[in-house]
């Protein structure tokens, strides 16, 4: 699974329990042990932060998410069933907060387009043509780009990004999403083509 | 290099950078010209630090806000169970004012004077009632006295 157990730079040494299996640790952590809880926010905090960082551009906003991940697994760390890997539970988890966080935030695409700055949507259809921008430039093309994601639904845009950035296989997809492979695969399609129409409508429109 | 690949290349393309094999097909094939910005676009607005960590003190701000939470949780259930003991009880207390009210007017009623049949053997309305002459309850009082003028 590519969500992968990423060896943190705090965690390292930082555990009594570091030899330890996360199913084992969400056994204690599920019979109230806090040692165990803890040893696990240190060991995946930072992943599910940085997942979390692919939908909010704001950290403070990814920080939130992450302890609502993090106090959910609190919550139900007795429901864990230790024969399924904890990265896929943890996953979606993770996956679902994040998609609940966009549903709030998430808005219409022409609220969004008369909200961007002609500069701005140059920009960005220049950083989309591939030109090289200067920093300022090129910040201004992520926020437009920031608002255009945030017109799509967020199921979709969590499958995107899962399988085109995270490098998620179908499967893992469907397992962090609770669907299946087809409906993975479907949705996918579906999401691309909601954003091909995306960065089209930006292709000759903004301005200056 | 087919469209097929080059769609491939640009899905796995790290840091928005295109590999130039598939640079050469984009800038030939309008549909996959529009497959690069379109992942160009999700790649920009979902940017990241990859080396992002959160902030210090991440696990003390969890435990307070776990220990808020349980807090909230257990004063609900406090609440909650207040609830559910206090209605029961004054539905309880309730019906018990009912029942002594019933009880009392049964004991507190005259003997025998309780049921229809004694009312109206003993009650003199309803002997007055029943003795009097149907007729002459209904009977128009004006026609008797017409009947009585000479």
């Amino acid at each position: 699974m590519s969500i992968g157990h990423e060896a943190d730079p705090e965690t390292v040494g930082g555990s009594a329990h570091d030899d330890e299996s996360d199913a084992s640790l969400m056994g204690r952590a599920a019979g109230g042990d806090p040692a165990a809880f803890d040893d696990l926010v240190l060991r995946w905090k930072n992943r599910v932060f940085r997942l979390a960082l692919r939908f909010f551009r704001r950290p403070e906003d990814a920080e939130d998410v992450t302890q609502e991940v993090f106090m959910k697994v609190y919550r139900t760390a007795a429901t864990y069933r230790r024969d399924a890997p904890f990265e896929h539970w943890l996953l979606r988890i993770a996956t679902n907060a994040c998609r609940d966080r966009l549903r709030l935030t998430r808005r219409r695409p022409e609220e969004i387009l008369s909200a961007l700055t002609p500069d701005a949507g140059a920009w960005l259809d220049r950083a989309l043509s591939g030109v090289a921008l200067q920093a300022q430039q090129a910040e201004a093309a992520k926020e437009a780009a920031v608002e255009l994601l945030a017109t799509l639904p967020p199921k979709d845009r969590a499958v995107l990004v899962l399988l085109d950035l995270e490098g998620l296989s179908a499967r893992e997809v469907a397992a962090a999403t609770g669907s299946t492979r087809a409906a993975v695969k479907v949705r996918a399609m579906r999401a691309r083509r909601a954003l091909r129409r995306l960065a089209l409508g930006r292709k000759g429109g903004g301005g200056s | 290099m087919n469209c097929r690949r080059t769609r491939k290349l640009l899905r796995r393309a790290a840091g928005g950078e295109i590999a130039d094999e598939a640079r050469r097909h984009v800038e030939s094939c309008p549909a996959c010209a529009i497959e690069a910005r379109a992942h160009l676009l999700l790649w920009l607005g979902s940017e990241r630090d990859e080396g992002a960590l959160v902030r210090p003190g991440f696990e003390q701000r969890l435990r307070a806000r776990l220990q808020a939470e349980t807090t909230v949780a257990r004063s609900s259930a406090w609440n909650g169970g207040f609830e559910r003991l206090v209605r029961p009880a004054l539905a309880a207390a309730a019906a018990l004012v009912l029942v002594c009210a019933g009880l009392y007017v049964q004991v507190a009623a005259p003997q025998g004077g309780g049921d229809l049949a004694s009312l109206l053997e003993t009650d003199p309305v309803f002997t007055s009632v029943l003795t009097v002459d149907p007729d002459a309850m209904f009977a128009d009082p004006n026609m008797t006295a017409a009947t009585d003028e000479p």
